[in-house]
C-alpha cells in the first residue's frame, strides 16, 4: 500500500463494529431448575433465567476516500452517524474492525477541549502537559509558548491554577495548545460549540490559516455555516456510511434533506411545549422551495403548515383563536413573528374536528441558512398550545455566486431596496 | 514525512520503543503532575515523604524489637525494618499507584493518542522520588547507628532495579486487567497486604522455622528485601534460592505484564 505524493489521507474500506449485549429474562420452568440458576451476588432472581444474546452493530461501514494535501474537509451528519468513531480511528485511539488508513505526516487531533488539563496545575504547567500529550517536544512548546498565551489571552494568569480560570479562559487555552501544535494533519471534532462568538471566530480563523498554509484539516461540525465557510469539501455520514461527498454547499443541502427524511417518519418533534392545552396542535411542517432554475423572476416560497384537532364539545371550538408563528435563527434568536388574523376581529374560528392551516410567504427576506419555527395558539391573553422549535426550513445558497463570501456578520434579514435616489456631484467649476 | 498506517490488530508486534522515546517529554510531565498533585496544598510537603516510611518503621521497631524482642540479624531493629521497607515500598507502591492508573486516566485514553505505556510508567516514576528520599534518610540512620559500609553496597542498586522492574511487570498486568475487571482494583490492596506478611519486611526471615525456609524463599519479594538488606547492612540471612526465585519472578512478571498489556492495549479506548 503506497500513498501518492499529493494525498494526505487515504481511507480504504474502513469498518468498525461493536457487540451489543441484550439481556432477556425468561421464566424458568420448574423450581429445581430455578434454584440451580440462583447465583452469587443475587444477580439472578429465583425463577428468572437470563438469556444473553449479542448483536453486531456497525458503527462504520466501508468508508473509502482520499483527502488531498492542504484540503479542509468537513464531516457532517446527524448524531450517531459515526463521525466521532471515525475521527477516533483516524486519531489511532480505537482501531478499525476492517480496512485501513494511511496518513502522511504528523497527526494532531482535538476531539475534546481540555482533555488532560488538570485543574490543580497552573496554566503554564497545563500548556506543557497538554502539548506533550498531543505529541510535541518540550522545545517545540517553548518556541510557541508566547503565541499560545497570546491567543488564549491568559498572560496575567499563566501561573494561576486553571481551576481558578473562567470557563472561557479554560477553553481558549485548550484550543490554543492544539491550534499551535502545527501538525500536518489536524483532526477536530465538534469543539467550537463551546466559547463565545469572538472565540469561535478566532478559532475558525486559525483553522483557515492552517488550511492556507497547506495543512490538511478534518473538521466535524454541526454548524453548517462554518462548514460552508471554511471547508473545500464536505462528506455527509449517515448510519455509518458515506452518504454524500462533494462541495460543502451541496453537502449541507444533502444533510438537511436527510434530516427532513428522518423527521417525516416521526410524529411531532419539538424542543419545548407549554400552554393550557398542550395537545391541540398535532403536526407542524415547514418547507422552502427555492426559485426555479433559469427563470429569474420566479421567487422562492416558504410554506408553514399547522394541523391540529379539537374534540367535539370542546369549549375552544367557539372561541376566537390566533396563531402566532415565530421564525428563529439557528442559534435560537427570534428573527420575527407573524400573527395570523391579528388585526381581524374574527380571528380564527376552529371548529371541532381536525383543522389545517397552510401559510405561504413569497420570497421570504432571509439570507441563506437554517431557520426554526415556533408556533403558539393563543386565545386572547391565554396561551393555549405553544411549541418551540417544532419545524425547520433551509434557505439554500443560490446557484449563482452572490453569497459565496457571505458571513454571519451580515445578519439574517435580507433587505430589498425598491428604489433609490442618487445625487452625484462632480468637482465644481470655479 | 512519516506515514502512519492504521490497520486492525496485528497478531504479533514488536514493542514500539521508538515511539516511547519520542514521547519521553510526556512521561516527564505526567510524572511531574503525579508528584505535584500528591503534595499540592499540603503544608508539610516533602516531610510527608520522609514520615511515611519512618513512622511505621519506628512503630514496628518498638513493638517487635523492644517488646517482642524478635531477632534482627544483630542490627538495630529500626534500621532493619527501614532498610526492608525501601525495596518493598518501591515494589508495592508501584503496583498500588500504577494498578489503577489506566482506569483513572480513562479520559485521556479515550480522547488522545499516545503510547499507553506512559500512563502506568508515570505513576510508577512518582514512587521513585519517594524511594530517593528514603535512601537519603537511610544514609542518615546508618550514620546515626554507626554502620560501616562495604563493597556489598554496590549490589544495592541492582536489588532496587529488580524491585522496580518487578513492580513495572506486575503493575502492567494489574493495570490492564483492571480495565476489563474492576474487581482487580478491590483485590489489589488485600493482595499487597497479604504479600507484605509473607515478605520479611517488618521481621527478619530468621524468624521462619528452618523446615519452611525453602518454601518461604520461593516468594520472589523475599530475595528483593533480604538482598537489599544484605548489601546495605550485611548479615542478612540470604540464600541462593531467594536470589533465584527473585530473578525468575522478575522475568515472569515483566514478560507477562508486557505481553498482556500489549495484547489488550489497543482495545482500551473501546472498553474504559
Amino acid at each position: 500500500m503506497t500513498l501518492p505524493e499529493d494525498i494526505a489521507i487515504r481511507v480504504l474500506d474502513i469498518s468498525k463494529n461493536y457487540q451489543i449485549k441484550h439481556i432477556e429474562q425468561i421464566e424458568a420452568h420448574g423450581k429445581q431448575r430455578a434454584r440451580h440458576r440462583l447465583s452469587w451476588l443475587g444477580r439472578q432472581r429465583e425463577g428468572i433465567r437470563q438469556a444473553v444474546s449479542h448483536e453486531t452493530f456497525w458503527a462504520l461501514r466501508n468508508i473509502c476516500f482520499d483527502v488531498p494535501s492542504g484540503q479542509v474537509l468537513g464531516i457532517i451528519g446527524r448524531n450517531g452517524a459515526g463521525k466521532s468513531t471515525f475521527l477516533k480511528i483516524l486519531s489511532q485511539i480505537i482501531e478499525p474492525t476492517q480496512g485501513s488508513a494511511l496518513i502522511r505526516g504528523k497527526v494532531g487531533s482535538l476531539l475534546e477541549v481540555g482533555t488532560g488539563f488538570h485543574p490543580e496545575l497552573t496554566g503554564r504547567e497545563n500548556i506543557y502537559l497538554n502539548g506533550t500529550l498531543l505529541g510535541m517536544r518540550r522545545r517545540q512548546i517553548s518556541s510557541v509558548f508566547d503565541e499560545i498565551m497570546a491567543f488564549a489571552e491568559v498572560e496575567r494568569f499563566i501561573d494561576t491554577p486553571v481551576k481558578r480560570y473562567s470557563s472561557g479562559m479554560y477553553v481558549r487555552l485548550a484550543f490554543a495548545v492544539a491550534a499551535y501544535l502545527q501538525p500536518d494533519v489536524l483532526i477536530i471534532d465538534e469543539v467550537l460549540s463551546v466559547g463565545d462568538a469572538v472565540f469561535q471566530e478566532k478559532c475558525l480563523g486559525r483553522m483557515q490559516s492552517l488550511g492556507d498554509a497547506g495543512r490538511t484539516v478534518i473538521f466535524v461540525s454541526h454548524n453548517m455555516e462554518a462548514v460552508a465557510a471554511l471547508c473545500d469539501r464536505a462528506i455527509v455520514l449517515h448510519q455509518g456510511m458515506v452518504y454524500f461527498d462533494g462541495s460543502p454547499q451541496e453537502a449541507t443541502d444533502a444533510y438537511y434533506s436527510l434530516c427532513r427524511q428522518d423527521n417525516s417518519s416521526t410524529q411531532l418533534e419539538y424542543r419545548e411545549r407549554g400552554g393550557s392545552r398542550p395537545e391541540i396542535i398535532q403536526a407542524v411542517s415547514s418547507a422552502y422551495r427555492p426559485p426555479e432554475n433559469g427563470s429569474r423572476d420566479e421567487h422562492g416560497i416558504l410554506t408553514i403548515t399547522i394541523t391540529g384537532r379539537i374534540e367535539p364539545n370542546d369549549p375552544l371550538s367557539n372561541r376566537r383563536l390566533h396563531l402566532a408563528i415565530g421564525i428563529n435563527q439557528e442559534n435560537g434568536h427570534r428573527l420575527g413573528t407573524y400573527v395570523a388574523n391579528d388585526d381581524d376581529d374574527e380571528g380564527l374560528r376552529l371548529h371541532q374536528g381536525s383543522f389545517s392551516y397552510a401559510f405561504r410567504v413569497d420570497d421570504p427576506p432571509l439570507h441563506p441558512g437554517t431557520y426554526f419555527v415556533d408556533i403558539s395558539l393563543l386565545c386572547r391573553e391565554e396561551t393555549v398550545d405553544s411549541l418551540q422549535r417544532c419545524a425547520d426550513f433551509r434557505i439554500p445558497h443560490p446557484t449563482s455566486n452572490h453569497y459565496k463570501n457571505r458571513d454571519a456578520a451580515w445578519g439574517s434579514v435580507r433587505f430589498t431596496c425598491t428604489g433609490y435616489n442618487s445625487t452625484m456631484s462632480g468637482p465644481e467649476d470655479a | 514525512m512519516t506515514i502512519t498506517r492504521i490497520t486492525p490488530k496485528r497478531r504479533l508486534s514488536l514493542f514500539e520503543w521508538k515511539e516511547l522515546i519520542q514521547y519521553r517529554d510526556l512521561l516527564y510531565y505526567l510524572s511531574l503532575r503525579e508528584v505535584k498533585l500528591r503534595y499540592k496544598q499540603t503544608s508539610l510537603g516533602v516531610v510527608w515523604v520522609i514520615l511515611q516510611p519512618l513512622v511505621p518503621a519506628i512503630i514496628f521497631a518498638i513493638l517487635f524489637g523492644n517488646f517482642a524482642r524478635l531477632p534482627s540479624n544483630g542490627q538495630p531493629y529500626l534500621l532493619m525494618v527501614f532498610t526492608g521497607l525501601i525495596p518493598w515500598t518501591l515494589f508495592s507502591a508501584a503496583v498500588g499507584r500504577g494498578g489503577g492508573s489506566l482506569v483513572a486516566n480513562s479520559n485521556l485514553l479515550s480522547k488522545i493518542y499516545f503510547p499507553r505505556l506512559i500512563i502506568p510508567l508515570a505513576s510508577i516514576s512518582s514512587v521513585l522520588i519517594d524511594t530517593l528520599v528514603s535512601l537519603i534518610v537511610l544514609t542518615g540512620l546508618m550514620a546515626m547507628f554507626g554502620i560501616a559500609i562495604g563493597f556489598k553496597l554496590l549490589a544495592a542498586p541492582l536489588f532496587l532495579a529488580c524491585a522496580l522492574a518487578m513492580g513495572v511487570g506486575v503493575t502492567l498486568l494489574v493495570a490492564s486487567l483492571n480495565v476489563y475487571y474492576r474487581d482487580i482494583g478491590f483485590a489489589v490492596p488485600f493482595a499487597l497486604q497479604l504479600w507484605n506478611y509473607i515478605t520479611p519486611v517488618i521481621y527478619s526471615s530468621e524468624l521462619i522455622p528452618s523446615h519452611l525456609r525453602a518454601l518461604y524463599s520461593l516468594n520472589p519479594t523475599v530475595g528483593l528485601v533480604e538482598g537489599f538488606r544484605w548489601s546495605v547492612l550485611g548479615g542478612a540471612p540470604i540464600t541462593p534460592l531467594m536470589v533465584i526465585s527473585m530473578l525468575v519472578g522478575l522475568v515472569i512478571s515483566v514478560i507477562a505484564g508486557m505481553s498482556v498489556f500489549q495484547k489488550i492495549e489497543r482495545g482500551f479506548a473501546d472498553i474504559v
